[in-house]
Protein backbone atom coordinates (compact mmCIF):
# COMPACT_ATOMS: atom_id res chain seq x y z
CA UNK A 1 0.00 0.00 0.00
CA UNK A 2 1.32 3.67 -0.92
CA UNK A 3 1.93 5.90 2.09
CA UNK A 4 0.36 8.63 0.14
CA UNK A 5 -2.15 9.57 -2.96
CA UNK A 6 -0.97 11.17 -5.57
CA UNK A 7 -3.10 13.35 -7.83
CA UNK A 8 -2.72 15.56 -11.30
CA UNK A 9 -3.80 18.92 -9.67
CA UNK A 10 -2.06 21.21 -12.58
CA UNK A 11 -1.53 21.02 -16.22
CA UNK A 12 -1.21 23.91 -18.85
CA UNK A 13 0.75 25.05 -21.84
CA UNK A 14 1.70 27.31 -24.36
CA UNK A 15 0.49 28.78 -27.87
CA UNK A 16 2.07 26.56 -30.36
CA UNK A 17 3.68 29.00 -32.56
CA UNK A 18 5.21 28.76 -36.16
CA UNK A 19 8.68 30.08 -36.98
CA UNK A 20 8.73 31.67 -33.98
CA UNK A 21 11.30 34.12 -33.56
CA UNK A 22 13.32 35.29 -30.50
CA UNK A 23 12.41 32.16 -28.93
CA UNK A 24 14.85 30.00 -27.20
CA UNK A 25 14.07 26.99 -25.52
CA UNK A 26 15.23 27.89 -22.07
CA UNK A 27 12.37 30.77 -22.14
CA UNK A 28 9.61 28.56 -23.15
CA UNK A 29 10.39 26.08 -19.86
CA UNK A 30 10.31 29.22 -17.40
CA UNK A 31 7.17 30.47 -19.40
CA UNK A 32 4.98 27.18 -19.40
CA UNK A 33 6.45 26.44 -15.59
CA UNK A 34 5.62 30.24 -14.62
CA UNK A 35 1.80 29.37 -16.04
CA UNK A 36 1.92 25.88 -13.94
CA UNK A 37 2.47 28.12 -11.09
CA UNK A 38 0.00 30.84 -11.32
CA UNK A 39 -3.09 28.14 -12.46
CA UNK A 40 -2.66 26.64 -9.51
CA UNK A 41 -1.48 29.31 -6.93
CA UNK A 42 1.36 27.92 -5.47
CA UNK A 43 4.77 29.90 -5.05
CA UNK A 44 7.86 28.41 -6.79
CA UNK A 45 9.28 27.26 -3.61
CA UNK A 46 7.12 24.62 -2.85
CA UNK A 47 7.86 22.65 -6.27
CA UNK A 48 10.25 20.05 -4.72
CA UNK A 49 10.30 17.34 -8.06
CA UNK A 50 11.51 18.71 -11.45
CA UNK A 51 11.33 16.79 -14.64
CA UNK A 52 12.41 17.62 -18.00
CA UNK A 53 12.02 16.56 -21.75
CA UNK A 54 13.39 18.39 -24.42
CA UNK A 55 15.53 17.70 -28.05
CA UNK A 56 17.07 21.53 -28.36
CA UNK A 57 18.33 21.87 -24.27
CA UNK A 58 21.72 20.25 -24.45
CA UNK A 59 24.11 20.30 -23.50
CA UNK A 60 22.04 21.39 -20.34
CA UNK A 61 20.08 18.34 -18.57
CA UNK A 62 17.41 18.86 -15.79
CA UNK A 63 19.24 20.15 -12.95
CA UNK A 64 20.34 22.90 -15.48
CA UNK A 65 16.96 23.98 -15.44
CA UNK A 66 16.61 23.64 -11.93
CA UNK A 67 19.46 26.21 -11.51
CA UNK A 68 18.22 28.44 -13.47
CA UNK A 69 14.81 28.22 -12.61
CA UNK A 70 15.91 28.69 -8.65
CA UNK A 71 14.71 25.32 -7.48
CA UNK A 72 15.88 23.13 -4.55
CA UNK A 73 14.43 19.64 -5.89
CA UNK A 74 14.70 16.44 -4.17
CA UNK A 75 13.32 14.40 -6.98
CA UNK A 76 14.78 15.34 -10.56
CA UNK A 77 14.43 13.47 -14.15
CA UNK A 78 15.00 14.23 -17.82
CA UNK A 79 13.28 12.08 -20.24
CA UNK A 80 14.20 12.11 -24.02
CA UNK A 81 11.87 9.64 -24.86
CA UNK A 82 9.82 12.08 -27.52
CA UNK A 83 6.45 11.17 -28.01
CA UNK A 84 6.64 8.19 -24.85
CA UNK A 85 8.42 10.96 -22.24
CA UNK A 86 5.30 12.60 -21.15
CA UNK A 87 3.33 9.18 -20.05
CA UNK A 88 7.01 8.40 -19.11
CA UNK A 89 7.67 11.34 -16.55
CA UNK A 90 4.16 10.92 -15.25
CA UNK A 91 4.40 7.26 -14.02
CA UNK A 92 7.61 8.07 -12.98
CA UNK A 93 6.50 11.74 -10.55
CA UNK A 94 3.15 9.75 -9.30
CA UNK A 95 5.66 6.49 -7.97
CA UNK A 96 7.44 9.10 -6.35
CA UNK A 97 4.69 11.07 -4.70
CA UNK A 98 2.91 8.29 -3.64
CA UNK A 99 6.75 6.65 -1.88
CA UNK A 100 6.62 10.58 -0.71
CA UNK A 101 9.91 11.12 -2.17
CA UNK A 102 8.35 14.57 -3.23
CA UNK A 103 5.16 15.97 -2.68
CA UNK A 104 4.70 18.47 -5.48
CA UNK A 105 6.47 17.55 -8.94
CA UNK A 106 6.54 20.32 -12.25
CA UNK A 107 7.29 18.11 -15.29
CA UNK A 108 7.87 20.46 -17.75
CA UNK A 109 8.45 20.33 -21.58
CA UNK A 110 9.43 22.62 -24.39
CA UNK A 111 11.39 22.50 -27.69
CA UNK A 112 12.27 25.51 -29.97
CA UNK A 113 14.12 24.66 -33.38
CA UNK A 114 15.36 26.68 -36.87
CA UNK A 115 14.34 24.61 -39.52
CA UNK A 116 18.26 23.77 -40.14
CA UNK A 117 18.52 22.54 -36.35
CA UNK A 118 15.09 20.13 -37.25
CA UNK A 119 16.96 19.26 -40.23
CA UNK A 120 20.11 18.17 -38.06
CA UNK A 121 18.07 16.61 -34.99
CA UNK A 122 16.14 14.68 -38.44
CA UNK A 123 19.61 12.92 -39.44
CA UNK A 124 21.10 12.30 -35.87
CA UNK A 125 18.17 11.30 -34.04
CA UNK A 126 20.16 8.40 -32.69
CA UNK A 127 23.06 6.38 -33.51
CA UNK A 128 20.84 4.12 -36.08
CA UNK A 129 20.03 6.97 -37.93
CA UNK A 130 22.81 8.65 -38.30
CA UNK A 131 24.71 6.15 -39.63
CA UNK A 132 22.20 4.24 -41.84
CA UNK A 133 19.20 6.60 -42.73
CA UNK A 134 20.87 9.90 -42.70
CA UNK A 135 23.11 8.72 -45.45
CA UNK A 136 20.00 7.87 -47.53
CA UNK A 137 19.15 11.77 -47.41
CA UNK A 138 15.91 9.99 -46.15
CA UNK A 139 14.70 13.08 -45.21
CA UNK A 140 13.23 12.66 -41.64
CA UNK A 141 10.49 9.99 -40.22
CA UNK A 142 8.47 11.54 -43.38
CA UNK A 143 9.58 8.43 -45.36
CA UNK A 144 9.13 5.78 -42.89
CA UNK A 145 5.98 6.32 -42.05
CA UNK A 146 5.02 7.19 -45.49
CA UNK A 147 5.96 2.99 -46.16
CA UNK A 148 3.88 2.55 -43.07
CA UNK A 149 0.85 4.48 -44.29
CA UNK A 150 1.08 2.30 -47.66
CA UNK A 151 1.18 -1.34 -45.97
CA UNK A 152 -1.91 0.06 -43.82
CA UNK A 153 -3.62 0.84 -46.72
CA UNK A 154 -2.61 -2.06 -48.69
CA UNK A 155 -3.78 -4.52 -45.56
CA UNK A 156 -6.96 -2.73 -44.31
CA UNK A 157 -7.83 -1.35 -47.05
CA UNK A 158 -7.75 2.17 -46.27
CA UNK A 159 -7.50 4.82 -48.95
CA UNK A 160 -5.94 8.26 -49.09
CA UNK A 161 -10.43 9.72 -47.76
CA UNK A 162 -10.16 7.39 -44.68
CA UNK A 163 -7.12 9.22 -43.81
CA UNK A 164 -8.30 12.68 -44.83
CA UNK A 165 -11.77 12.08 -42.66
CA UNK A 166 -9.36 11.54 -39.89
CA UNK A 167 -7.23 14.69 -40.31
CA UNK A 168 -10.88 16.41 -40.92
CA UNK A 169 -11.91 15.46 -37.75
CA UNK A 170 -8.80 17.35 -36.04
CA UNK A 171 -8.85 20.49 -37.64
CA UNK A 172 -12.72 20.49 -36.78
CA UNK A 173 -11.59 19.97 -33.00
CA UNK A 174 -9.01 22.30 -33.38
CA UNK A 175 -10.69 25.45 -34.28
CA UNK A 176 -12.21 24.92 -30.26
CA UNK A 177 -7.89 25.38 -29.39
CA UNK A 178 -6.46 29.17 -29.21
CA UNK A 179 -3.28 27.13 -28.73
CA UNK A 180 -3.26 25.50 -31.96
CA UNK A 181 -1.41 26.89 -34.99
CA UNK A 182 -3.76 25.57 -37.64
CA UNK A 183 -7.59 26.54 -36.83
CA UNK A 184 -9.32 26.64 -40.33
CA UNK A 185 -11.42 23.79 -41.23
CA UNK A 186 -9.44 21.42 -43.71
CA UNK A 187 -11.90 20.34 -46.63
CA UNK A 188 -11.45 16.74 -48.03
CA UNK A 189 -10.26 18.66 -51.43
CA UNK A 190 -7.38 20.36 -49.44
CA UNK A 191 -6.33 17.12 -47.93
CA UNK A 192 -6.54 15.08 -51.04
CA UNK A 193 -4.65 18.06 -53.32
CA UNK A 194 -2.30 18.90 -50.53
CA UNK A 195 1.56 19.19 -51.62
CA UNK A 196 2.67 15.71 -51.66
CA UNK A 197 5.64 15.08 -49.01
CA UNK A 198 6.38 11.38 -49.61
CA UNK A 199 4.04 9.07 -51.38
CA UNK A 200 1.28 8.10 -49.63
CA UNK A 201 1.80 11.32 -47.71
CA UNK A 202 1.36 14.89 -48.14
CA UNK A 203 1.76 17.69 -46.34
CA UNK A 204 -1.65 17.26 -44.20
CA UNK A 205 -0.72 13.98 -43.02
CA UNK A 206 2.84 16.01 -41.57
CA UNK A 207 3.10 17.31 -38.51
CA UNK A 208 4.12 21.13 -38.34
CA UNK A 209 6.76 21.49 -35.93
CA UNK A 210 5.80 24.30 -33.89
CA UNK A 211 8.22 25.97 -30.90
CA UNK A 212 5.85 25.09 -27.46
CA UNK A 213 6.05 24.21 -24.23
CA UNK A 214 3.41 22.12 -22.04
CA UNK A 215 3.52 21.67 -17.80
CA UNK A 216 1.87 19.54 -15.89
CA UNK A 217 1.79 19.10 -11.78
CA UNK A 218 1.66 16.18 -9.61
CA UNK A 219 0.86 16.50 -5.65
CA UNK A 220 0.07 14.55 -2.79
CA UNK A 221 -3.68 14.50 -2.44
CA UNK A 222 -4.92 17.41 -0.23
CA UNK A 223 -2.01 19.83 -1.21
CA UNK A 224 -4.11 21.69 -3.42
CA UNK A 225 -7.50 20.82 -2.91
CA UNK A 226 -8.88 23.95 -4.79
CA UNK A 227 -7.63 22.37 -7.87
CA UNK A 228 -9.62 19.44 -9.74
CA UNK A 229 -8.15 16.49 -8.76
CA UNK A 230 -7.27 13.65 -11.51
CA UNK A 231 -6.36 10.22 -10.60
CA UNK A 232 -3.34 8.06 -12.62
CA UNK A 233 -6.43 5.10 -12.54
CA UNK A 234 -4.08 2.70 -14.84
CA UNK A 235 -0.66 3.04 -16.50
CA UNK A 236 1.33 0.62 -19.16
CA UNK A 237 4.62 0.83 -20.82
CA UNK A 238 6.31 -1.83 -22.88
CA UNK A 239 8.61 -0.19 -25.54
CA UNK A 240 10.95 -2.39 -28.25
CA UNK A 241 8.21 -5.84 -27.87
CA UNK A 242 9.11 -6.87 -31.17
CA UNK A 243 12.74 -6.44 -31.29
CA UNK A 244 12.25 -3.93 -34.15
CA UNK A 245 11.59 -7.41 -35.94
CA UNK A 246 7.70 -6.55 -37.00
CA UNK A 247 5.86 -4.55 -39.57
CA UNK A 248 5.51 -1.38 -37.25
CA UNK A 249 2.09 -1.69 -37.63
CA UNK A 250 1.71 -2.94 -34.03
CA UNK A 251 2.72 -1.13 -30.91
CA UNK A 252 3.53 -2.86 -27.70
CA UNK A 253 0.12 -1.47 -26.79
CA UNK A 254 -1.29 -4.49 -28.15
CA UNK A 255 0.11 -6.71 -25.43
CA UNK A 256 -0.62 -4.74 -22.64
CA UNK A 257 -3.92 -3.24 -23.65
CA UNK A 258 -6.05 -6.21 -21.42
CA UNK A 259 -4.18 -5.56 -18.29
CA UNK A 260 -4.63 -1.36 -18.40
CA UNK A 261 -7.88 -2.00 -18.90
CA UNK A 262 -8.05 -4.78 -16.06
CA UNK A 263 -6.12 -2.48 -13.59
CA UNK A 264 -8.57 0.76 -14.62
CA UNK A 265 -11.67 -1.54 -13.84
CA UNK A 266 -12.64 0.10 -17.26
CA UNK A 267 -13.43 -0.63 -20.65
CA UNK A 268 -13.25 1.47 -23.96
CA UNK A 269 -16.97 1.69 -23.60
CA UNK A 270 -16.53 4.27 -20.71
CA UNK A 271 -13.97 6.53 -21.86
CA UNK A 272 -15.21 9.89 -22.85
CA UNK A 273 -11.90 10.92 -24.53
CA UNK A 274 -9.18 9.79 -26.18
CA UNK A 275 -5.47 11.64 -27.06
CA UNK A 276 -2.97 9.61 -29.02
CA UNK A 277 0.13 10.55 -29.89
CA UNK A 278 -0.31 11.77 -33.63
CA UNK A 279 3.12 12.11 -35.62
CA UNK A 280 1.37 10.48 -38.51
CA UNK A 281 -2.70 10.03 -39.32
CA UNK A 282 -1.40 5.67 -39.55
CA UNK A 283 0.13 5.77 -35.75
CA UNK A 284 -3.27 7.06 -34.89
CA UNK A 285 -5.47 4.22 -35.90
CA UNK A 286 -2.79 1.51 -34.85
CA UNK A 287 -2.61 2.71 -31.17
CA UNK A 288 -6.75 2.85 -31.17
CA UNK A 289 -6.51 -0.56 -32.44
CA UNK A 290 -4.10 -1.59 -30.20
CA UNK A 291 -5.96 -0.09 -27.61
CA UNK A 292 -9.14 -2.23 -28.14
CA UNK A 293 -10.92 0.77 -28.97
CA UNK A 294 -11.83 0.02 -32.81
CA UNK A 295 -13.65 -3.33 -31.34
CA UNK A 296 -14.60 -5.51 -34.49
CA UNK A 297 -14.97 -2.53 -36.86
CA UNK A 298 -12.93 -1.89 -39.79
CA UNK A 299 -10.80 0.36 -39.79
CA UNK A 300 -12.56 2.24 -42.44
CA UNK A 301 -15.93 2.03 -40.48
CA UNK A 302 -13.97 2.99 -37.12
CA UNK A 303 -12.81 6.15 -38.87
CA UNK A 304 -16.17 7.19 -40.35
CA UNK A 305 -18.66 5.75 -37.51
CA UNK A 306 -16.65 7.18 -34.31
CA UNK A 307 -14.16 9.31 -35.35
CA UNK A 308 -14.91 11.42 -37.93
CA UNK A 309 -18.79 11.83 -36.25
CA UNK A 310 -16.87 12.78 -33.01
CA UNK A 311 -18.58 10.14 -31.19
CA UNK A 312 -15.15 8.93 -29.91
CA UNK A 313 -13.41 12.36 -29.30
CA UNK A 314 -10.19 11.99 -30.51
CA UNK A 315 -7.45 14.31 -30.44
CA UNK A 316 -9.35 16.95 -28.93
CA UNK A 317 -6.37 19.70 -29.27
CA UNK A 318 -6.45 18.96 -33.10
CA UNK A 319 -3.69 16.91 -32.20
CA UNK A 320 -0.14 17.96 -33.10
CA UNK A 321 -1.40 17.58 -37.21
CA UNK A 322 -3.37 20.73 -36.42
CA UNK A 323 -2.15 22.45 -33.10
CA UNK A 324 1.67 21.79 -34.55
CA UNK A 325 4.56 19.43 -33.48
CA UNK A 326 6.52 20.75 -30.54
CA UNK A 327 9.72 18.18 -30.46
CA UNK A 328 9.71 16.62 -26.93
CA UNK A 329 7.39 18.68 -25.38
CA UNK A 330 4.74 16.88 -28.23
CA UNK A 331 5.15 13.61 -25.58
CA UNK A 332 3.01 16.10 -23.07
CA UNK A 333 0.46 17.20 -26.22
CA UNK A 334 -1.81 14.38 -25.42
CA UNK A 335 -1.26 14.22 -21.73
CA UNK A 336 -2.15 18.24 -21.33
CA UNK A 337 -5.14 18.19 -23.64
CA UNK A 338 -6.86 15.17 -21.82
CA UNK A 339 -6.04 16.79 -18.35
CA UNK A 340 -7.60 20.04 -19.52
CA UNK A 341 -10.45 18.13 -20.69
CA UNK A 342 -10.72 16.68 -17.48
CA UNK A 343 -10.66 20.06 -15.35
CA UNK A 344 -13.32 21.47 -17.75
CA UNK A 345 -11.03 24.14 -18.97
CA UNK A 346 -11.50 23.31 -22.58
CA UNK A 347 -13.49 26.45 -23.68
CA UNK A 348 -15.38 25.59 -27.15
CA UNK A 349 -14.08 21.79 -27.67
CA UNK A 350 -14.72 20.60 -23.85
CA UNK A 351 -16.37 17.20 -23.99
CA UNK A 352 -19.80 17.69 -22.11
CA UNK A 353 -18.79 16.12 -18.57
CA UNK A 354 -15.33 14.39 -19.33
CA UNK A 355 -14.59 12.04 -16.29
CA UNK A 356 -12.13 9.44 -18.04
CA UNK A 357 -9.46 9.44 -20.04
CA UNK A 358 -6.85 7.55 -22.35
CA UNK A 359 -3.90 8.74 -23.43
CA UNK A 360 -1.26 7.17 -25.64
CA UNK A 361 2.52 7.46 -26.30
CA UNK A 362 4.59 6.27 -29.15
CA UNK A 363 7.73 7.42 -30.39
CA UNK A 364 11.38 7.11 -30.56
CA UNK A 365 12.15 5.82 -34.56
CA UNK A 366 15.31 3.51 -34.34
CA UNK A 367 15.42 2.07 -38.11
CA UNK A 368 11.84 1.65 -39.89
CA UNK A 369 9.77 3.09 -37.09
CA UNK A 370 9.20 3.88 -33.18
CA UNK A 371 10.57 1.58 -29.92
CA UNK A 372 8.27 2.85 -27.01
CA UNK A 373 4.70 3.07 -26.57
CA UNK A 374 2.81 3.47 -23.45
CA UNK A 375 -0.85 4.48 -22.25
CA UNK A 376 -2.57 6.03 -18.92
CA UNK A 377 -6.17 5.92 -17.80
CA UNK A 378 -7.11 9.35 -15.91
CA UNK A 379 -10.12 10.10 -13.91
CA UNK A 380 -11.30 13.03 -12.34
CA UNK A 381 -11.96 11.87 -9.01
CA UNK A 382 -13.29 15.82 -7.23
CA UNK B 1 27.87 -6.98 -55.06
CA UNK B 2 26.49 -7.60 -51.43
CA UNK B 3 26.24 -5.88 -48.09
CA UNK B 4 26.76 -7.82 -44.21
CA UNK B 5 24.23 -8.29 -41.80
CA UNK B 6 25.01 -9.61 -38.06
CA UNK B 7 25.03 -13.51 -38.12
CA UNK B 8 24.51 -14.77 -34.02
CA UNK B 9 27.03 -17.68 -33.92
CA UNK B 10 24.72 -18.98 -31.55
CA UNK B 11 21.50 -19.53 -33.22
CA UNK B 12 21.79 -17.83 -36.56
CA UNK B 13 19.50 -14.68 -36.11
CA UNK B 14 19.94 -12.41 -37.84
CA UNK B 15 20.46 -8.64 -37.26
CA UNK B 16 20.47 -5.52 -39.47
CA UNK B 17 21.65 -3.09 -37.90
CA UNK B 18 23.57 -5.03 -35.93
CA UNK B 19 23.19 -5.55 -32.17
CA UNK B 20 24.94 -6.06 -29.08
CA UNK B 21 23.40 -8.85 -27.94
CA UNK B 22 21.11 -11.59 -29.91
CA UNK B 23 17.70 -10.47 -30.39
CA UNK B 24 16.88 -14.00 -30.69
CA UNK B 25 18.84 -16.10 -27.76
CA UNK B 26 20.91 -12.88 -26.09
CA UNK B 27 23.95 -14.46 -27.78
CA UNK B 28 26.78 -12.26 -27.85
CA UNK B 29 29.14 -13.38 -30.80
CA UNK B 30 28.55 -12.76 -34.46
CA UNK B 31 29.79 -13.19 -37.80
CA UNK B 32 29.65 -10.86 -40.68
CA UNK B 33 27.22 -12.64 -43.65
CA UNK B 34 27.02 -11.51 -47.10
CA UNK B 35 23.82 -10.86 -48.55
CA UNK B 36 23.00 -10.06 -52.38
CA UNK B 37 19.45 -9.63 -52.38
CA UNK B 38 16.38 -8.65 -50.73
CA UNK B 39 12.60 -8.44 -51.64
CA UNK B 40 10.86 -4.75 -51.44
CA UNK B 41 8.23 -5.08 -48.59
CA UNK B 42 7.20 -0.75 -49.36
CA UNK B 43 8.80 1.95 -51.06
CA UNK B 44 8.29 5.16 -51.29
CA UNK B 45 9.00 8.55 -53.09
CA UNK B 46 9.81 11.31 -51.41
CA UNK B 47 9.19 14.71 -52.66
CA UNK B 48 10.30 17.25 -50.52
CA UNK B 49 13.03 17.76 -47.10
CA UNK B 50 12.37 19.85 -44.24
CA UNK B 51 14.84 22.18 -43.78
CA UNK B 52 17.14 21.06 -47.47
CA UNK B 53 16.94 21.46 -51.14
CA UNK B 54 18.40 18.03 -51.11
CA UNK B 55 18.48 15.93 -54.23
CA UNK B 56 14.25 15.44 -54.45
CA UNK B 57 12.79 13.24 -55.38
CA UNK B 58 14.09 10.37 -53.69
CA UNK B 59 13.04 6.76 -53.85
CA UNK B 60 13.67 4.89 -50.96
CA UNK B 61 12.54 0.81 -50.01
CA UNK B 62 12.21 -1.58 -47.17
CA UNK B 63 13.97 -4.55 -48.80
CA UNK B 64 13.39 -7.64 -46.63
CA UNK B 65 16.44 -10.41 -46.21
CA UNK B 66 15.54 -14.08 -47.62
CA UNK B 67 12.12 -15.51 -46.27
CA UNK B 68 12.00 -14.15 -42.57
CA UNK B 69 15.47 -11.77 -42.22
CA UNK B 70 16.14 -8.30 -41.21
CA UNK B 71 14.25 -5.86 -43.09
CA UNK B 72 16.78 -2.88 -44.58
CA UNK B 73 16.12 0.73 -45.84
CA UNK B 74 17.81 1.57 -48.96
CA UNK B 75 18.29 3.93 -51.57
CA UNK B 76 16.12 2.31 -54.95
CA UNK B 77 17.70 2.88 -58.30
CA UNK B 78 14.36 2.73 -59.60
CA UNK B 79 10.53 2.73 -58.64
CA UNK B 80 9.70 -0.62 -57.59
CA UNK B 81 6.50 -2.38 -56.24
CA UNK B 82 6.18 -5.02 -53.37
CA UNK B 83 7.71 -8.27 -54.22
CA UNK B 84 10.37 -7.19 -56.84
CA UNK B 85 13.65 -8.92 -55.88
CA UNK B 86 16.53 -6.26 -55.88
CA UNK B 87 20.72 -6.40 -55.58
CA UNK B 88 21.64 -4.47 -52.82
CA UNK B 89 24.52 -3.79 -52.32
CA UNK B 90 27.25 0.04 -50.45
CA UNK B 91 27.90 2.50 -52.85
CA UNK B 92 28.91 6.48 -51.58
CA UNK B 93 28.12 5.70 -48.12
CA UNK B 94 24.74 4.56 -48.95
CA UNK B 95 23.12 0.85 -48.90
CA UNK B 96 21.60 1.15 -52.14
CA UNK B 97 19.36 -1.42 -54.08
CA UNK B 98 18.80 -1.90 -57.73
Amino acid sequence: MSAHRAVIAGATGLPYRRHAQEVTTDGLLRDVFVALLDQVGLPRDRIDGLGVSSFSLHPDTAIDVAWRLGLSPVWIMGDEHGGASGLNMLQHAVRAVEAGDAEAIALISADHFSPEALAQLNNNYNRTVSEHLGPLNFGGPNSLFAMLTQQMMDRDGLSREDFGRLCIAQRDWAAGNPRAAYRKPLTMQDYLTAKPVADPLGVMDCVPVVSGAEAVLVVREGLLPEQPAIRLSAMKALHNFDKHEGDGLRTGLSLVADRLWADSGLTPADIDLVQCYDDYPVMVLVQLRDLGFAGDMSLSQFIADRIATKALPVNTSGGQLSAGQPGAAGGMHGLVEALTQLRHEAGARQVAGAQRAVVSGYGMVEYRYCLCANAAVLERVS
Amino acid sequence: MSITVQTCRACGHRHYPGLLLCASCAGAEFTAEEVAEGTVVAATRLHYQVGSAGDAPVLLGVLRIGEDGPQVVARLDRDATPGDRLALFHEGGMLRAR
